[in-house]
């Protein structure tokens, strides 16, 4: 009954109203995209069952944030127990991109993660579907510039994406799990493994000193 | 019959059955109203937020005033919306000559042909050549971050804030065409301007709702619309439907304690999830002890979103349009315990999933309520909500109350507990029984979805 216990990561997508946050879920889990998806309110999530390198079964819970939402003591909540985090912009708006810092200081502030300097975080750049007169002028350039003077100058992994063609999400969302698998991994070997709380789907215990029934 | 007088007929039979506006409430409650030929809905909604009586001739005092308010406000220089700093890419932009054309008001013309301060401000912040010639300076400039924040106006902001929003309002719904949008747009720029909460994300859904629903039954009025006529015709002037809309809009939200509870600050929204909390305790505990005590699944996970929007999307939409006739005549200051007493009521329903749930099957089905539920649940949901509310300071009548929606929505759940007082969290003996149910109930489940 009980079977080998799969592994759950949580993931968590940050970033500006309208950089397609829920989009990039969308497409990564139902391989859909729509043009126009309700503005998320609070926070949405779905979840996907993957294999990593060929043979590690695990479920990725993909959270979906509200891009307006700078969420204080309510933003615990969501972000607990996280194994990796996405932050998300839009390669036309450059407010977007110049967010990106305080959304990953917002996260590491509310989530109260074990290794703050190196917990994984991985950069979207979204819609590169758009003309290429539209996008955010010297790009790369300038997303050189936010790595090294506002995100401490870690090299986080940087994928440029377009949900509604599906270009690169498949491989961000690879990239995502197994660096998601390997915090995972170190916290279990720190013996904190906060996302034990949820991972009771396969479990079903009873609680108590007996096994008999009650009625 | 032409519209007009239809709406005239019909309001004239409505005031007729109902007479004052203590019977015209008890009368939608009880979905007297609702179904009958001489239904309109905005006679609900104006009557509940605008006129306040049912007597004819109190009307046009009260309308006038209420719509001076949205009439003054958008003749005001800080209220014109900054449609041509927008980036011209943005399919709302709308140069400065356009604006002028377009305004169909002599006074609005008057006023935006003399620009003030702010206005040149922001005309100069978006021109197109002024973009170009500074953005080599922002390539070799690291620290550019604040330049552009000071680049673009509050304004500006506010409004692009807006747009991003609206544009994508109830996909798929032929209703909201780009014009209409743009009145939404508007309507919410100028409310955001002049309440202190500014513009926050579901604002939009809740104008929007409420601008379909009574957008129907506006007519336009002719010059020569006899006296009597007008006095009821008025009622429905498209003329004046945004300002109607505008102050229904306005007093929903803050009359109703929507924005004080769920939007203006964490710390209450927060304090009102903990009075939900209590309340599903009180009400319902065995799903309390599964989703609370057992998985801890922390309620704001998932109810921010039926708070702030007062269920929008927890329904398809003739559902939440008819519920919603029944709340706003709901007293305004017991409105949001009402709230949390549909919430519970609404999670009842859905309990025989909610107790043997993991964590993940439980916040799935909490984020995407399924949105098919049927118009003898809704009638049951106003009706056990508004009992619960009468009965909200009386525990063991609450716990009864449980008892009795659960018998009536969940006839075939069969999970007994020894409990007889609804103000504590389940014993050991209760745990065991929901254990045993859970674990039969997962095994079935599990075989069930085996033998397929």
């Amino acid at each position: 009954m009980s079977g080998r216990k799969k592994t759950l990561l949580k993931v968590i997508i940050l970033g500006d109203s309208g950089v397609g946050k829920t989009s990039l879920m969308q497409q990564f889990v139902n391989n859909k995209f729509s043009h126009q998806y309700k503005a998320t309110i609070g926070a949405d999530f779905l979840t996907k069952d993957i294999t990593i390198d060929g043979n590690k079964q695990v479920t990725l819970q993909i959270w979906d944030t509200a891009g307006q939402e700078r969420f204080q003591s309510l933003g615990v909540a969501f972000y607990r127990g996280a194994d990796c985090c996405v932050l998300c912009y839009d390669v036309t708006n450059e407010k977007s991109l110049n967010n990106l810092s305080s959304w990953k200081d917002e996260f590491l502030v509310q989530s109260n993660v074990s290794n703050p300097q190196d917990f994984p975080f991985i950069i979207i750049g979204n819609k590169i579907d758009v003309d290429e007169n539209k996008k955010i002028s010297s790009l790369s350039k300038k997303l050189n510039n936010i790595t090294n003077n506002q995100l401490g100058g870690l090299n986080y992994p940087v994928f440029e994406t377009s949900a509604k063609d599906a270009i690169n999400v498949e491989s961000a969302f690879e990239v995502v799990a197994k660096m998601a698998l390997q915090q995972e991994e170190l916290n279990d070997a720190n013996g904190n493994d906060v996302s034990d709380d949820y991972n009771d789907a396969i479990n079903i215990h009873l609680e108590g000193d007996s096994g008999n029934c009650a009625c | 019959m032409s519209e007009e007088s239809e709406l005239i007929s019909k309001t004239l039979l409505t005031i007729d059955k109902f007479k004052t506006v203590d019977n015209f409430k008890q009368a939608i409650q009880s979905n007297e109203y609702q179904g009958k030929s001489y239904f309109i809905r905005s006679l609900i909604w104006k009557t509940l937020f605008l006129t306040e009586s049912l007597t004819i001739d109190s009307w046009s005092g009260k309308l006038n005033d209420c719509r001076r308010i949205f009439h003054e406000l958008v003749r005001r220089e800080d209220m014109q919306l900054p449609w041509d700093t927008l980036d011209h890419e943005n399919i709302y932009y709308k140069s400065k000559n356009v604006n002028l054309s377009r305004s169909n008001s002599h006074i609005k013309r008057t006023k935006s042909l003399k620009p003030t301060m702010k206005l040149e401000f922001t005309r100069v912040s978006s021109d197109p050549l002024s973009t170009e010639n500074t953005k080599p300076g922002h390539e070799t400039d690291g620290d550019h971050e604040s330049t552009m924040a000071k680049g673009i106006s509050d304004d500006t902001e506010l409004l692009s804030m807006i747009i991003v929003d609206v544009d994508r309002i109830f996909p798929g719904d032929p209703f909201f065409t780009k014009d209409i949008k743009r009145e939404l747009i508007e309507i919410l720029y100028v409310w955001s301007k002049c309440n202190q909460v500014g513009y926050k994300q579901g604002f939009h859904e809740i104008l929007g709702l409420i601008f379909k629903n009574l957008y129907n039954d506006c007519v336009s009025i002719s010059d020569n619309c006899p006296l009597e006529e007008l006095k009821i015709l008025k009622l429905f002037n498209i003329k004046f439907f945004k300002h109607d809309v505008f102050q229904i809009f306005n007093k929903f939200l803050n009359n109703f304690g929507i924005v004080e509870n769920y939007y203006r600050d964490e710390k209450v929204l927060l304090n009102q999830i903990n009075v939900f909390n209590m309340y599903l305790l009180k009400i319902d505990q065995l799903i309390h002890y599964n989703l609370i005590s057992k998985l801890n699944l922390e309620s704001q996970l998932w109810c921010i979103k039926y708070f702030r929007l007062v269920l929008i999307r927890e329904f398809e939409h003739d559902n939440i349009t008819n519920l919603w006739d029944k709340l706003v005549t709901v007293s305004p200051l017991k409105f949001p315990m009402f709230l949390n007493f549909l919430i519970i009521t609404m999670m009842i329903n859905l309990k025989s999933n909610l107790i043997i749930g993991d964590f993940t099957e439980c916040l799935s089905l909490l984020l995407h309520y399924p949105t098919d539920s049927d118009t003898k649940f809704m009638t049951h949901l106003f009706d056990f909500s508004v009992k619960l509310l009468d009965n909200k300071d009386d525990d063991l009548k609450l716990y009864q109350l449980g008892m009795k929606i659960n018998s009536t929505l969940n006839p075939n759940l069969k999970i007994s507990l020894s409990l007889n007082s609804g103000t504590k969290e389940l014993d050991a003996k209760d745990k065991m029984a929901l254990e045993k149910y859970r674990m039969e109930m997962r095994l079935k489940k599990r075989v069930q979805s085996l033998m397929r």
